[in-house]
């Protein structure tokens, strides 16, 4: 597989893409997107609260060829677009996965980061299951929540809104703090936040490590719940809900 | 900060390279590299004084490396070449790193090509490209907030660590076992060369990353679980973690000893 990222980074571009190849026929693959039964095996174990009250509009689909389709979510203003497009290629079939549409706002930036880490996991998730005939289940699997929303950035971990009593909010974090460590173990990427939130249960004591204003500080406190969506946790993984939106 | 990853996967294109942006002036991030008491703020392998050879590049590996300093126009442009032996095949690395003023500070783009084709260079290369990457948010980190992090190489020099004993590369489904390494965890938990991995004690396992991430915080005789896919089916297996030896990871295409 050839996987080939655009960009990465404090700045997002406003776009998804991913390309990849699976060694399996392209017939093959078109069924892992279109019959729900086959997409149920690599995005099978996904809990209620992760469908985010939205929209959906199928939009143009040439069979073996492209998919495309346009979403709206519950808490971001408009529409983007997602479009998968299948090629033969001699190993198999090429799968290239765009989504754009993106606005500005930090919702959208939180969502978009969020689609890239989320989205890399899922295709994952489809290429076991492709090439092995495993049902994977590894991208549903959060456990806790650090009670913020975070962004990635080239030092490290963002944080961008802490949630008043959650667990940054009780190591003292606040926004605009970098994580460095969380548990012991550098943090340099925001994949290594969600191996912490996947190894721990909500209530389980961690140590959190971050920088602020050239200071090195530390901070203990129990992790949060993990909290998928409604619309009112754009930003994981961080167990939204933003301050502005709590108790509303 | 943005950083282009030019490719990732089974297949490796021979070659790293990164672009990435720090909000600082050209000066000073020309000074973190060619400074060695800069560069100790953010880049010191273990067992090297930074100091004991002021005009030592950035030399990933930790071998007995040997160096040539290349073409270098101040405030512009660094070179080097070292030697790396992967499994009896010895080459020359050629690294570039590139500086250029930006609106928000300074590009730099570093490239290191010379690596060959074999298997083992192919791992040699995704754990340098991994670890360099490390580096890469250190350095932006000590820039940016003056604190010398040095995560990279500090978390994995404190004390021993717990390792999974055996080789591994990432593929676009997982975590591939390349080799399992006798007497260590992998073959305790009855892995072999070709398994995928699928979870380590609660967290699902997707990168080379990951899997760092939970040798980290584990000390050597941890008992683990892991789950794993082999011939379409999921495995479950257990052991107690290996000894990383830091010196060997790069022999071993790290995770190794």
């Amino acid at each position: 597989m050839e996987i080939t990222m655009t960009e990465r980074g404090d700045r997002v571009s406003g776009m998804y893409e991913r390309t990849f190849v699976v060694a399996v026929p392209v017939a093959r693959a078109w069924q892992a997107f279109v019959d729900p039964a086959e997409r149920e095996a690599w995005m099978g174990n996904r809990p209620d609260e992760a469908l985010e009250p939205g929209e959906m509009k199928i939009g143009a689909i040439e069979p073996e060829r492209r998919l495309s389709w346009s979403s709206s979510q519950a808490g971001l203003e408009g529409w983007y677009e997602t479009t998968v497009t299948f090629e033969e290629v001699s190993s198999g079939t090429r799968i290239t996965i765009v989504r754009s549409g993106f606005g500005d706002s930090e919702d959208w930036l939180h969502f978009a980061e969020n689609t890239q880490v989320g989205g890399d996991e899922l295709i994952a998730d489809l290429i076991l299951y492709l090439e092995t005939g495993v049902r994977a289940s590894r991208h549903f699997t959060f456990r806790s929540g650090l009670g913020a929303t975070t962004l990635p950035a080239g030092a490290g971990v963002r944080v961008t809104h802490v949630v008043p009593g959650g667990f940054a909010d009780g190591a003292g974090m606040r926004a605009g703090d970098l994580v460095i460590g969380l548990n012991g173990a550098p943090v340099f990427r925001m994949p290594d936040v969600a191996v912490v939130l996947r190894e721990h249960a909500p209530g389980d004591t961690i140590e959190a490590e971050y920088v602020r204003s050239g200071e090195v500080l530390r901070g203990r406190a129990p992790l949060s719940a993990w909290n998928y969506g409604s619309g009112q946790f754009l930003g994981h993984p961080g167990g939204y809900p933003k301050p502005s939106l709590t108790g509303a | 900060m943005e950083i282009t990853v030019t490719e990732r996967g089974d297949k490796v294109s021979g070659m790293y390279e990164r672009t990435f942006v720090i909000a600082a002036p050209v000066a000073r991030a020309w000074q973190a590299f060619v400074d060695p008491r800069e560069r100790e703020k953010w880049f010191v392998p273990p067992g090297r004084d930074p100091l004991e050879h002021p005009d030592q590049p950035l030399i990933e590996g930790f071998q007995q490396s040997e160096y040539k300093i290349g073409e270098i126009e101040e405030h512009q442009r660094l070179s080097w070449s070292q030697s790396q032996e992967v499994e009896g095949d010895t080459r020359w690395l050629d690294t570039t790193v590139v500086f250029e003023e930006v609106e928000s500070g300074t590009k730099i783009t570093i490239t290191r090509s010379g690596f060959g084709d074999s298997e083992a260079w192919q791992l040699f290369v995704q754990s340098t490209g991994l670890g360099t990457d490390e580096s890469i948010a250190d350095l932006i980190a000590y820039m940016e907030t003056g604190v010398p992090a040095g995560r990279h190489y500090s978390s994995q020099s404190k004390a021993p660590k717990g390792s999974l004993g055996a080789q591994m590369r990432d593929t676009g489904a997982g975590v591939r076992i390349v080799s399992v390494i006798p007497g260590g965890f992998a073959e305790e938990a009855r892995m072999r060369a070709g398994d995928l991995l699928y979870r380590l004690a609660d967290a699902s396992v997707f990168r080379r990353s990951d899997v760092w991430c939970i040798e980290r915080v584990l000390k050597p005789g941890h008992e683990l679980e892991a789950e794993y896919v082999r011939d379409g089916r999921l495995l479950t297996g257990s052991g107690r973690l290996s000894t990383t030896h830091y010196t060997e990871l790069h022999d071993q295409g790290h995770s190794g000893a």
